[in-house]
């Protein structure tokens, strides 16, 4: 697969802090490439670099090829920020066609193309209404069918389903989906790891401005998370060290890694050890929210790596 | 530079601007309220015609036989015209009690009491006159008061050459040259023949021509506020509204947006000026004289573009100290607001204390809007004031190139952050 985007060695620093630290990687037509991280990991100024409108004090960003500030490479690309672009007074439409004006595409052409995604966003009957009166799932639908207004080889989500009720989350990851090709490049940002999960075939970790790990998703489940975890969440935070004691007895340290009230537990028999756990923790009177067998997540893969939750975060 | 971004940039902001209740207010609707109130208040109709007053007047020297006396007067001011206005609104009072009482309660202006034996006194030395002045303000006291001066100083005259011409009679033709003698009398009586020819500055003799140059400063005060408002406020809004990365990761480049911004402005202005124009026009009656024949009368276009520009260049300049568009506007609003009222864009600069017409005489916007009115309010020629022209010019590419510099600053203080 053909590379689209090359960036190497990036990194950018605001007064003393390194918000990007020589990150690298490389993305390729048919691929979509998540940066998930918590926020404040670097990934939204490492996506300004990208798309050009943040000089980086370091390192390069080669897209298709070229430079992004050649205004031709720049018409192949687009960005998608994570708070709706969207001017409240215009319509739907007139904010597609403000942004198909900005591609050069003007028109028949940039009307027949605006209507298209109006409709592929699921908007028609509201193409014509002041975007004021949108709800906010409506406006983050619109925000992607302005991304999409130039049919780009390469589009950049920022953190695109943030704030977004579960429903219209699923809405706007179907479409994703859908507009995935061989044709075309998905660069995003997420801190949701399901979000990761569902949309990119791979993923690169970040925290602290850094990519920790990158690889394909599975990959990277098997390799940091391995085996099936047993998710205990305790009434009180402050029983964590007696039940980490207990813990300690069956499991080897990295095995178990406790934010808070919640532990996680990875084990290769949990079915045996489950019911063995629980009633140590009952004897020693640790009290018990919830406990139950789970897949491991990516969330599980950042959590061995760094000792914290994204969502803490 | 691409066409379709500038005209993208220039439709979108239009559509924002105009269909925005608030900016539509302020830059529509304040500026036609000023120039109507200012119209119809500060400019009443009838305002360019001489005043009349109503006098109240008793006369108890009725049956006098000389040949200036009582009756004499009051017809005379009963007759009083000044181009085509009658003076004197008469009104004949029995009693001095009914006069002075209505003079008080402002029924009427002012009251002239003509003593008995007026005539007389007149004819053969000194004839006494009351005169009551209404004060229902120092203004119509004073006005009140001169035109009755003026009045009795041109009736004295009058009845002087009677009284010359009666005491002639008296003198024996053997005497001596009977002509010197009138000649020397009428000299005592009217020393000096002066004639009195007003000379005003044509254009600004009527109402109309008035309104004109007020609604040219209607244009001028709305430019400044709304300039300095849009020029404050082009990027802070895009960043505010989440589109400026937007924009920027298109094949947009920040010239071009900031071009697209200063054009926008630029044709929002024009707009304002449009419509304050044609209501000034049509609907307070403005004199304007613009033709557009006339190379020379393009200067005014020019003028307007380039008030427009230098409001905006100012309002970019602004843009480095405010933080929030509301407080940009709030700003952008009063500042606005006060250098056209203090720069002699609204209010004529001769209202002014000598130390306050600095500013007026130092500000670029003033020249500019000066220009525009000598030349379609006074209807004089461009090369009159081609001083102010050059130096309005002058200033506002400074202060335009200052503002594309700090907005390009700002666009990259707003990306980083």
């Amino acid at each position: 697969m053909r590379v689209a985007v090359k960036v190497s060695e990036l990194t950018k620093r605001f007064s003393n802090n390194i918000a990007v630290n020589r990150v690298s990687f490389d993305v390729k037509f048919g691929e979509a490439y998540g940066l998930l991280g918590p926020n404040g990991a670097g990934k939204s100024t490492l996506l300004s670099m990208i798309i050009g409108v943040i000089e980086p004090d370091e390192g390069t960003v080669e897209i298709l090829g070229g430079e992004v500030k050649n205004p031709e490479i720049r018409s192949k690309i687009n960005y998608c920020p994570q708070d709706p672009a969207l001017y409240d007074n215009l319509t739907g439409l007139e904010n597609l066609m403000f942004y198909s004006g900005l591609y050069g595409i003007t028109g028949k052409k940039a009307l027949e193309r605006a209507k298209r995604l109006i409709k592929r966003v699921g908007l028609e009957g509201y193409a014509n209404k002041p975007v004021k009166t949108y709800s906010g799932g409506m406006k983050k639908r619109l925000n992607l069918a302005a991304a999409l207004i130039n049919e780009p080889s390469i589009l950049i989500l920022d953190e695109p389903t943030t704030g977004m009720d579960p429903r219209v989350r699923r809405e706007v990851w179907q479409l994703l989906n859908e507009i995935k090709g061989s044709d075309r490049a998905i660069i995003f940002s997420t801190h949701y790891m399901d979000e990761a999960e569902v949309l990119s075939d791979k993923v690169a970790i970040m925290d602290s401005g850094k990519i920790i790990v990158e690889g394909r998703t599975e990959d990277l489940k098997k390799r940091y998370a391995p085996k099936p975890v047993i998710s205990i969440e305790l009434l009180n935070s402050s029983d964590q060290h007696k039940a980490r004691k207990v813990l300690d007895r069956y499991l080897e340290p990295g095995d178990i890694v406790v934010t808070d009230s919640s532990i996680r537990v990875y084990h290769e028999d949990p079915d045996t050890l489950l019911p063995q756990i629980s009633l140590d923790l009952f004897k020693i009177g640790v009290r018990i929210v919830s406990v139950r067998i789970v897949k491991p997540t990516l969330e599980d893969v950042f959590l061995r790596l760094t000792g914290r939750r994204i969502e803490e975060n | 530079m691409k066409t379709s971004v500038i005209k993208a940039l220039i439709v979108k902001d239009l559509k924002e601007t105009f269909r925005d209740k608030n900016a539509v207010f302020w830059m529509i609707a304040w500026p036609l309220i000023w120039l109507v109130l200012t119209a119809y208040i500060l400019i009443p109709p009838g305002l360019d015609q001489p005043k009349s007053m109503s006098l109240g007047l008793i006369n108890y020297d009725v049956s006098s036989s000389f040949p200036v006396n009582g009756s004499v007067l009051v017809r005379a001011l009963e007759e009083a015209q000044y181009k085509g206005v009658k003076l004197f609104n008469v009104k004949i009072y029995e009693d001095r009690a009914s006069l002075i009482e209505d003079i008080k309660k402002g029924r009427i202006d002012a009251g002239i009491i003509i003593p008995e034996n007026f005539g007389e006194n007149l004819t053969l030395g000194q004839a006494a006159l009351e005169v009551y002045v209404g004060a229902k303000s120092v203004q119509s006291a004073q006005i009140n008061r001169y035109m009755l001066e003026k009045f009795i100083e041109e009736f004295s005259k009058v009845a002087s050459e009677e009284k010359i011409t009666w005491m002639m009679k008296f003198i024996p033709e053997e005497y001596v040259p009977l002509d010197i003698v009138e000649r020397f009398l009428r000299g005592l009586a009217k020393p000096i023949n002066a004639t009195f020819i007003e000379v005003l500055p044509e254009a600004l003799i009527s109402r109309e021509a008035w309104i004109g140059w007020y609604t040219i400063g209607a244009i001028g005060m709305t430019m400044l506020y709304s300039g300095l408002n849009i020029g404050s406020t082009a990027l802070l809004e895009e960043k505010q509204k989440g589109c400026l990365r937007k924009i920027l990761a298109s094949p947009t480049t920040p010239s071009e947006l900031i071009l697209g911004k200063i054009l926008s402005g630029i044709l929002s202005l024009s707009v304002i000026s449009v419509v304050i124009i044609v209501f000034g026009v049509f609907v307070c009656r403005a004199k304007i004289y613009w033709n557009p024949l006339r190379v020379e009368h393009w200067v005014v276009p020019a003028m307007f573009l380039v008030l427009a520009s230098l409001s905006l260049g100012m309002g970019s300049i602004l843009s480095l100290g405010v933080r929030s568009v509301r407080g940009a506007s709030s700003l952008s609003v009063s500042l606005g607001l006060i250098l056209a009222f203090l720069t002699g864009i609204w209010f004529p600069r001769e209202w002014f204390p000598e130390w306050m017409r600095v500013l007026a005489y130092y500000s670029p916007a003033t020249w500019a809007v000066d220009v525009i009115r000598y030349v379609i309010v006074f209807e004089a020629e461009p090369a009159e004031v081609a001083h102010y022209i050059i130096g309005a010019t002058l200033t506002t590419l400074v202060v335009l190139f200052i503002g594309i510099v700090i907005y390009e600053k700002t666009l990259r203080k707003y990306l980083e952050r």
